[in-house]
């Protein structure tokens, strides 16, 4: 006899459709088949659903079973087929009575034993059946905070496939899970490092609080052990909250490559990302056999943190381009062919010379102007182009770390951001443009009014530094997201004479590399 | 072609063997009896006289024949001069083991006029450079001559605070003339000989920059000048064999002191107790050489611009010592705002000067 059930596939990080039929006929020998496009581990399920029947109480049918994934001609990937698949197998063989499963999503992986595993994407998965019009889903326990913020939907968390059948029959219902407002979840939000817990570094807070009022990247130069890293990491905490369709997207993204921690829910925090200097090209733009996302794509809404940035492969640092500037990654493979979002904010590290001491006051630097020069040249124009804030970091004196007194909070700041942001928010009414940061030539002029004083300081700047064209372009920005943070409309003297104060490796004075 | 020239090109073919040391080819020359002879009387001789390398490639040049030898170093736009010519260094012949003949581009005269060598570490710190180029501009505008050996660091410092004082420069290369090292000089190479000034070797114009090139090299950088100073040298520096020669030489040594918790200090601050000239500014060397001093138009003190008062502060106390953003802040309790504000504007007066490690100074005490 035949059955059917519902269940998604994961593409990217899309859910599609998938029907899974079972028919049985018990007038042949023994036969087990999967059939529709399935990879390995769904091939497997074969297996693991036999035992997982015979542990649950009910049997594997006599004769033969053939079980169909439809769309037969989609891939079909990944371990959330198992519980459909015995559920089917159950209903067609006739080992349960239960009402037609229509409007019901099923997902799940099963252990021998008969118990849910929690699948990778079930975020994706259930927003997508949302949207399809499904109402009901039942997935394992470990899987159900994550979906817990999709409103109108129905989530019965079950531990294992007896209980699904126990729910399905109608025999002990599972009571399903109480919805969580998206409040809720940003409530239990926590930062694990605050700026308050940073000490001096004036000038670096100052430049981390204009990063994130105008969504700038961000090059923090510094001799080792000055607390680069550190600085990095309170970024997140800086950033205006996520709203929850920027909620869903990232946590779609870490769902989807399976990164997501179980039972840790919707992410709320900002994610920051560290992928080591010795990471590949793929690891980092997305890729592999399946286009999974890579490193820029798990940062997305968030903070990709390049440490120690030169000591990256060129290939790799150039490969960041194109994300950055577009906010989404295409990533092409023979098997697959996804778009992922890639807005992120890049904050990198590094040192100011190979040795690493070159303008420290308590080391002396072992290096020469021109093994200085060859460091820097590592970071490539165009790459350096998009890096709008250039800091140095010194080391703290040891009286500033034992000073007491209130160092003032990421919480803080990040009001103070968010008005900025807001700012900008209105300004760009209309644009499609979201921060400063996005600001290029074209709308650059009418967008960021700058008082005539203010241009013609930037003027005599560029000629004093001898700056380049994209120089001048970051200084308009970023004086822009001065004067937001201020709350000033238009540009005015003091906030270009700060901006300026943020640029390094281009102008005269970083490296030297002209002349004394 | 004249017997002058014959004999020039017969020394050129001598010189552009790579693997013809100094000793060897004076084993050739004295047997010959000359290089002219030399090219002429070639024979299988010469092999145990030269060693077996400088012998083949002697051998395959000398079928070359002298008119393609001639139109090589006409290609490379490369000049040549041998001990008496009218533009060979006198200077030169005063020194123990001279040079056959130099390979140059540029301008050079046999009366080579008062020069200094500016010699130092390859790995400067901003300090020495700062002081290298200061002084040599100091004397190029005296119009001394500086002489230095294109190399990164001081050297490079050296040449170019003499292009800019306006005076002749000359580099004294490792390397053949037509093989410029550091290749990063190359635009300095050029900048030194239209200006002009020159660049010598007496390598063949191919020659590799070997190692053993630059301590012979060096006796030239001191025996073209009177005076030699030395700015920044770490122990075991190859600065020290130019020191060397030129003490040989009979010529004077000066050093520069630097602070003496730097590496570079260590060797410059011996040869002052050892009893080497200080040099502090260009005037220093002039006098203890006893050369004229140009008088100086009295440097016009200039003008503070109308600051408000905040600005005043900041630079009375960079007016101090330099200072850096923290220690600004600590001492004029201003925001970081307010700060990063006041030092673009004391930056645009041209009144400081940003230094790396954020650390600002007054630019004029």
């Amino acid at each position: 006899m035949l059955a059917r059930t519902k269940c998604y596939a994961l593409i990217g990080i899309h859910g599609e459709p998938v029907t899974v039929e079972a028919y049985v006929s018990s007038a042949s020998l023994f036969q087990f088949n999967i059939v529709g496009l399935p990879d390995a581990a769904v091939k497997e399920s074969r297996d693991r659903v036999g035992a997982a029947l015979k542990n649950s109480g009910f049997t594997m049918p006599v004769g033969r079973t053939v079980v169909n994934l439809s769309p037969a001609d989609l891939r079909k990937e990944g371990t959330a087929f198992d519980l459909p698949i015995a559920i089917t197998i159950i209903l067609a063989s006739r080992q349960m009575q239960a009402p037609p499963l229509d409007d019901c999503v099923l997902i799940g992986e099963l252990a021998l034993d008969g118990r849910l595993r929690p699948v990778s994407g079930a975020l994706s998965m259930v927003i997508s059946a949302h949207e399809r019009g499904i109402r009901k889903v039942v997935l394992p326990r470990d899987n159900a905070a994550e979906v817990a913020v999709v409103s109108g939907m129905e989530v019965y968390p079950a531990g294992s496939l007896y209980e699904v059948t126990q729910h399905l029959s109608g025999k002990l219902p599972i009571p399903a899970q109480a919805q969580k407002s998206y409040e809720e979840c940003l409530a239990q939000t926590r930062f694990d490092i605050d700026l308050s817990q940073v000490r001096g570094q004036q000038l670096p807070r100052r430049a981390l609080e204009i990063a994130a009022a105008g969504g700038h990247n961000l090059l923090l130069i510094g001799v080792p052990g000055s607390g680069k890293t550190m600085l990095a990491r309170c970024l997140p905490g800086l950033l205006p909250e996520m709203n929850q369709e920027e909620a869903f997207e990232t946590t779609r993204i870490h769902s989807a490559a399976g990164v997501l921690k179980p039972g840790a829910g919707l992410i709320t925090q900002r994610p920051f990302r560290t992928p080591h200097h010795s990471a590949s090209l793929a690891s980092l733009i997305g890729g592999g056999l399946n286009a999974r996302p890579g490193e820029v794509s798990l940062a997305h809404n968030g903070v990709l943190f390049l440490d120690e940035m030169p000591e990256y492969p060129r290939s790799v640092l150039e490969a960041l381009r194109q994300p950055l500037e577009d906010g989404v990654i295409t990533v092409s493979r023979v098997k697959a062919h996804t778009q992922y979002l890639s807005r992120i904010m890049l904050v990198a590290s590094m040192n100011p010379c190979p040795c690493g001491y070159y303008g420290s006051k308590t080391r002396h630097c072992r290096c020469g102007s021109h093994e200085i020069k060859r460091y820097l040249d590592r970071i490539s124009g165009p790459l350096l182009d998009r890096i709008d804030l250039q800091v140095e970091v010194d080391a703290v004196p040891v009286e500033d770390i034992v000073r007491e007194g209130e160092q003032e909070s990421s919480a803080q700041v990040r009001s103070r951001v968010r008005m900025a942001r807001q700012m900008q928010l209105k300004r760009f009414q209309g644009s499609g443009l979201r921060c400063n940061a996005q600001l290029t030539g074209k709308n650059m002029e009418d967008k960021a009014q700058l008082t005539s004083d203010a241009r013609t300081l930037l003027q005599n700047a560029v000629r004093r530094y001898s700056l380049s064209m994209r120089a001048y372009t970051r200084l308009i920005k970023v004086a822009r997201t001065i004067a937001d943070l201020q709350g000033e409309a238009t540009v005015e003297l003091p906030a270009m004479a700060e901006a300026i104060q943020f640029r390094m490796i281009d102008g005269k004075y970083w490296g030297e590399q002209n002349s004394p | 072609m004249d017997k002058n020239s014959r004999n020039l090109l017969s020394q050129v073919w001598l010189a552009s063997s790579p693997n013809l040391g100094y000793k060897a080819k004076h084993r050739i020359l004295d047997h010959y009896g000359g290089a002219e002879q030399a090219f002429d009387r070639f024979d299988p001789h010469a092999r145990s006289l030269a060693g077996d390398k400088a012998y083949q490639e002697l051998a395959k040049i000398r079928l070359m024949g002298l008119d393609k030898i001639a139109a090589a170093l006409k290609r490379i736009e490369a000049s040549v001069c041998v001990a008496g010519d009218e533009s060979f260094p006198d200077i030169l012949r005063d020194i123990p083991d001279p040079p056959d003949l130099l390979f140059y581009q540029g301008v050079l005269n046999r009366d080579f006029g008062r020069a200094v060598a500016i010699v130092g570490s390859r790995r400067e710190t901003r300090y020495g450079r700062e002081q290298a180029h200061k002084i040599a501009r100091e004397l190029s505008e005296n119009g001394i001559r500086v002489v230095s050996g294109l190399a990164r660091g001081i050297d490079t410092a050296a040449h170019l605070g003499a292009l800019e004082g306006g005076g002749h420069t000359v580099a004294v290369l490792g390397s053949g003339i037509n093989n410029i090292y550091p290749t990063e000089n190359k635009e300095l190479a050029a900048r030194i000989i239209a200006s002009g000034g020159a660049v010598i070797s007496e390598f063949a114009p191919n020659a590799d920059p070997f190692a053993f090139h630059f301590p012979f090299r060096n006796r030239l950088v001191s025996g073209l000048c009177q005076a030699t100073l030395l700015v920044e040298a770490r122990e075991k520096s190859g600065t020290l064999i130019t020191v060397g020669h030129a003490l040989s030489q009979g010529r004077e040594v000066f050093a520069l002191p630097g602070p003496v918790d730097a590496p570079g200090s260590a060797v410059p601050h011996r040869m002052l107790r050892e009893g080497a000239g200080l040099v502090t500014c260009a005037r220093d060397l002039l006098e203890d050489m006893g050369w004229t001093v140009r008088e100086q138009a009295e440097q016009t003190q200039f003008p503070l611009p109308d600051l408000t008062n905040d600005q005043r502060r900041l630079y009375d106390a960079l007016c101090v010592e330099p200072l850096d953003f923290n220690e600004l802040q600590a001492q004029l309790d201003l925001s970081t705002q307010e700060l990063n504000v006041l030092l673009t504007t004391l930056e645009m007066h041209g009144l400081i000067q940003t230094l790396p490690g954020r650390t600002f100074k007054a630019t004029h005490n």
